[in-house]
C-alpha cells in the first residue's frame, strides 16, 4: 500500500507535504518514488526554493486530473501558442519567477508546466522587434551600427 | 532569459513563427552565434521568382513572413520597400510617402520592380543602377559591398570584352527544378549609351526522355514573360 502524502523539502529547507497524485505530475519524482519504493522521509529537491516549489505544487494540483500526456502530441503542440485562462493567470509572475517556474517544471521533468512556462516567454517575443525584445528581456545590444549594416546587406534585407 | 540552457531557449523559440525567430537572434551577438542560421530560413530568403515559382510570396502580402519581419526590423533609419521588398534609408523614399502610406504599400518610387533574370538572379532597381555602373567601368565606393547582381559572387558571372570592347557580363545557369529537361541558359547582359541594359538570353534545353504527351502539357518556366 503507497503512501498517499509525500514530504518534499526545497533547497531552503522548507518541508512541503502534498498528496502522492499531484506530486506525480512530475516525471522525475514518479520515477524515482517507483526505484526507491515509498518513504516517510522529506525528499530534498536540491534545485528549487520553496516561493518556486509552491508555485510549481499549485499548477500540479489544479492539473492533476489531465490526462498524461503521450509525447507524440508533439505537432498539434508546435503550432499553438495559446494558453488557457488559468494557466495565463498562473504565469502572471515576474520574468525571474517565471524562468525559475521554467527551470523547476526542466529538472523535475512537467511536461504539462514546461510547455505553459515556453509558450508564455513565446508570446512575450512574438510581433516584437529585436529593439523591442531586448527592452523586454533587459538584454544589452553589443552589435556596433556596421555589423547591423552587414548583417542586414549579407542577408538581402535591405539594399540603398 | 540569457541564463536559461540552451535547449530551454531552442523550445521557446520552437513555439514562435520565422519572422519572431530571426527578430529574436538579432537582439545581441550571443544569441546570434547560437541562432544565427534562423535567418537562412527559407521563408525570410529574398523571393526570386523564378526560383520558387510562388507569386504569392513574391509580393508585398502581409501573410509573407519575409514581409512580417522586414516590417518588425523597420526602425528610424530603415523602412519597407513594398517594390523591391527589401529596407531602404527613409530619406531615398519621397518627401510625402515617407510618413503617410502604410508601410506594406510604400514603394521607393513609383515605377520600382524586380526584374527576374534568371532563377538565381532577380534585379531591384538599386542592383540594375549598380550593374550598369559596372559595366560603365563607374563603380562607387557603395557599390563594392554589395555582391554583383544581388547574387553571391562565384564563376556563373564573368566580366569580359564584346567585338566593339564593351565590358559585358555574362552568366551561364540551369533552371531548377525540372528533373525531365534540362535547360541550360547563356546570358550576356551590356549596357547601352542611356544607362539602360541589353540583356541576350540563349536557352538550351535537353530531354532526359523521350518527351510524351505529360511533358508537352506542362508549362516550363524559362523567362518571366515566356513560358514553354
Amino acid at each position: 500500500m503507497s503512501a498517499t502524502m509525500l514530504t518534499f523539502q526545497s533547497n531552503d529547507g522548507v518541508d512541503i507535504t502534498i498528496a502522492r497524485d499531484v506530486a506525480e505530475r512530475s516525471v522525475l519524482i514518479k520515477n524515482m518514488l517507483e526505484d526507491l519504493g515509498d518513504t516517510d522521509e522529506a525528499i530534498p529537491i536540491p534545485n528549487v526554493n520553496e516561493a518556486v516549489l509552491r508555485k510549481v505544487i499549485e499548477w500540479c494540483e489544479h492539473h492533476k486530473g489531465d490526462p498524461p500526456s503521450t509525447g507524440d502530441d508533439d505537432d498539434s503542440r508546435r503550432k499553438t501558442t495559446d494558453i488557457d485562462e488559468w494557466d495565463q493567470k498562473f504565469m502572471q509572475v515576474d520574468q525571474e519567477m517565471l524562468f525559475e517556474i521554467i527551470l523547476a517544471a526542466n529538472y523535475l521533468d512537467i511536461k504539462g508546466l514546461l510547455d505553459v512556462g515556453c509558450k508564455t516567454v513565446a508570446n512575450m517575443i512574438k510581433g516584437k522587434s529585436p529593439e523591442e525584445i531586448r527592452k523586454t528581456f533587459n538584454i544589452q545590444n553589443d552589435f556596433t551600427p556596421e555589423e547591423e549594416d552587414q548583417i542586414r546587406r549579407e542577408n538581402e534585407w535591405a539594399e540603398e | 532569459l540569457l541564463d536559461l540552457p540552451l535547449e530551454l531557449i531552442l523550445e521557446i523559440i520552437s513555439y514562435l513563427p520565422p519572422a519572431s525567430q530571426a527578430c529574436f537572434a538579432l537582439t545581441c551577438k550571443p544569441l546570434y552565434n547560437c541562432f544565427s542560421y534562423v535567418l537562412k530560413d527559407e521563408a525570410l530568403c529574398f523571393p526570386r521568382l523564378l526560383n520558387n515559382l510562388n507569386p504569392l510570396i513574391s509580393l508585398n502580402q502581409k501573410h509573407v513572413a519575409r514581409n512580417q519581419f522586414l516590417l518588425l526590423l523597420q526602425n528610424r533609419r530603415w523602412k519597407y520597400c513594398a517594390a523591391c521588398l527589401k529596407l531602404h534609408p527613409r530619406k531615398e523614399f519621397p518627401r510625402g510617402l515617407r510618413s503617410l502610406t502604410p508601410s506594406i504599400t510604400r514603394k521607393c518610387a513609383p515605377f520600382a520592380g524586380i526584374l527576374d533574370l534568371c532563377a538565381c538572379t532577380s534585379l531591384t532597381p538599386r542592383g540594375m543602377e549598380r550593374l550598369v555602373r559596372s559595366l560603365q567601368g563607374a563603380i562607387c565606393e557603395r557599390d563594392q559591398r554589395y555582391p554583383i547582381l544581388g547574387a553571391e559572387p562565384d564563376g556563373r558571372y564573368q566580366f569580359s570584352r564584346d567585338d566593339q570592347g564593351n565590358r559585358t557580363l555574362t552568366h551561364t545557369c540551369s533552371t531548377p527544378r525540372q528533373s525531365k529537361i534540362a535547360c541550360r541558359l547563356e546570358m550576356t547582359i551590356s549596357a547601352d549609351g542611356a544607362d539602360s541594359l541589353v540583356v541576350r538570353t540563349y536557352y538550351h534545353y535537353r530531354f532526359r526522355k523521350t518527351p510524351t504527351v505529360a511533358i508537352w502539357c506542362k508549362k516550363i518556366p524559362t523567362c518571366p514573360h515566356r513560358d514553354l
